[in-house]
């Protein structure tokens, strides 16, 4: 279903390949298409060059970028005019296609992107399951922690967000099911199509899809009154006042953001103050070192070590 | 009495296709304007809804008439099927395959053909405008052809009968 979603966005020449190529799309990572370059494929963290014939690899052409940019907007760019500034669109399922080109300015701002030279296909994966290690760390008597999730890109953010969401939405031994409200301002958490999600986040779950992120969580606490509010990467500053304003609405705060480490996260103008005040009472840190997914650490509001992957120090408060 | 009877029946028939000509021409009228309140949902469509074509075909389509209703869903069906083609191809073949035997007039189907050319491209605000531009279009054919169709209806009717009775004269 996954592999048959993101086959139908590539060009019709290149599907043929890529099903031959590809056995099964849960070690698929991306597909990279480049004009006049080789194919790509990230299979399994590892490079792979699509062939032609034997050791003859097959060349990306201008023609099946631009069937593949009519596919990826569903052949209405004016409708992802915003996404294209951002210099990606998420296609349903959640997938995040990345384009490079000619950039158009307006007012010496980004506008959009034309005569698209690149493309970028990043997978996304829904691993169920995936968020039971950090459960036992980030609730409290059956109360869940404020939890920033932070990692580097291609760590796996974002699937262990959307597994949390799952796990929080209908319950688990570590705490009763709570209404979430999800903002989802680039369709990656939950993969919606017409609004609805793809993915499945539980049977408590409000997702305002396509959504700015710091508009979006106030428009929850107003209109769905969720329990615990989730949204992935925050990073400006307005993103860190609503973070700040739906906590002490009493809403339970889970979200992520990029960084390698807490004390990167800290050097951020926007995050020092947000630690420096303990607003989060968990910090889960991942990384990709042996696996997609890692986690490194989980530490509480003080910034103290609960779980180490390395020294396996096992502390539950 | 033979001759009298086949002459009523000749001018009764080229009465009858004077009559169907008239009713064609108010059907043709009938149907732009049809076309112009679909083109009206789906410029509101992109300019408050930003919904992808495919999407906004679809919608439209499920609550339109036929032909339209075929010409639609099918396109919506196509578009999201991506089994190739630009949206323009997709576009004009839409409109051979579903308008050919619609009452639209040939000027017309070349106006909407010409549409699908401006559609599906970069900005918000040149999509709209080219919606625009095809309304004003279609609006200012069926001003034209309101203002004639009085004329046009009674000429139809004339015209049928006085072939009919010529015909018969001849014959005589």
């Amino acid at each position: 279903m996954q592999g048959e979603r993101i086959l139908n966005i590539l060009p019709r020449s290149i599907r043929l390949l890529i099903r031959k190529e590809v056995p099964d799309f849960v070690h698929l990572q991306e597909i990279r298409l480049r004009t006049q370059k080789p194919l790509i494929l990230v299979y399994n963290g590892k490079e792979v060059f699509v062939e032609r014939a034997r050791g003859e690899p097959y060349i990306v052409t201008k023609e099946e970028l631009r069937e593949m940019v009519d596919y990826i907007s569903n052949y209405s760019l004016y409708a992802y005019e915003q996404e294209m500034k951002q210099g990606f669109i998420t296609v349903e399922g959640g997938h995040r296609i990345g384009v490079a080109g000619q950039v158009i300015i307006e007012a010496g701002r980004v506008k959009n992107v034309k005569h698209v030279s690149s493309v970028n296909v990043r997978m996304s994966h829904e691993v169920i399951g995936c968020a039971d290690k950090v459960f036992p760390y980030i609730t409290r008597q059956k109360e869940l922690c404020h939890t920033l999730v932070i990692s580097p890109p291609r760590c796996g953010k974002t699937t262990l967000l959307r597994d949390m969401i799952r796990q929080i939405s209908d319950g688990n031994r570590y705490l009763k099911g709570k209404s979430v409200g999800v903002v989802d301002e680039r369709s990656e958490i939950g993969g919606c199509y017409m609004g609805v999600a793809q993915n499945e986040l539980g049977i408590r779950t409000d997702i305002l899809d396509c959504c700015p992120k710091a508009e979006g969580m106030i428009m929850l606490i107003r209109s769905m009154g969720p329990e615990v509010i989730a949204v992935d990467e925050i990073g400006t500053e307005e993103d860190v006042h609503a973070v700040e304003y739906a906590m002490h609405c009493g809403c339970k705060m889970v979200a992520t953001a990029h960084g390698r480490s807490l004390e990167e996260l800290k050097r951020k103008p926007a995050f020092d103050r947000l630690v420096k005040e303990k607003r989060f009472e968990r910090y889960i840190l991942l990384g990709n070192e042996t696996r997609t997914g890692e986690i490194f650490g989980i530490y509480d509001h003080k910034t103290a070590c609960l779980f180490h992957e390395n020294t396996g120090e096992k502390k539950i408060c | 009495m033979l001759r009298i009877a086949g002459s009523v029946f000749v001018i009764g028939a080229t009465t009858l296709l004077g009559i169907k000509r008239a009713s064609e021409l108010r059907e043709g009228c009938r149907q732009m304007e049809y076309v112009r309140n679909l083109f009206y949902q789906i410029q509101s469509e992109i300019r408050y809804a930003r919904s992808p074509l495919g999407e906004i075909f679809t919608y439209v389509g499920k609550y339109a008439g036929e032909p339209y209703r075929t010409w639609l869903l099918e396109l919506g069906e196509k578009m999201e099927k991506k089994e190739g083609g630009t949206f323009y191809d997709l576009w004009q073949d839409g409109i051979r395959e579903n308008l050919k035997m619609s009452a639209l007039s040939q000027i017309e189907l070349k106006r909407l053909e010409e549409l699908g050319g401006r559609l599906g491209l970069m900005d918000i605000d040149m999509q709209v405008k080219a919606v625009e531009l095809y309304l004003s279009g279609i609006s200012s054919s069926i001003e034209e052809i309101r203002e004639g169709m009085r004329t046009r209806i009674r000429l139809c009717h004339c015209l049928g009968v006085m072939s009919g009775m010529l015909i018969v004269i001849l014959l005589l």
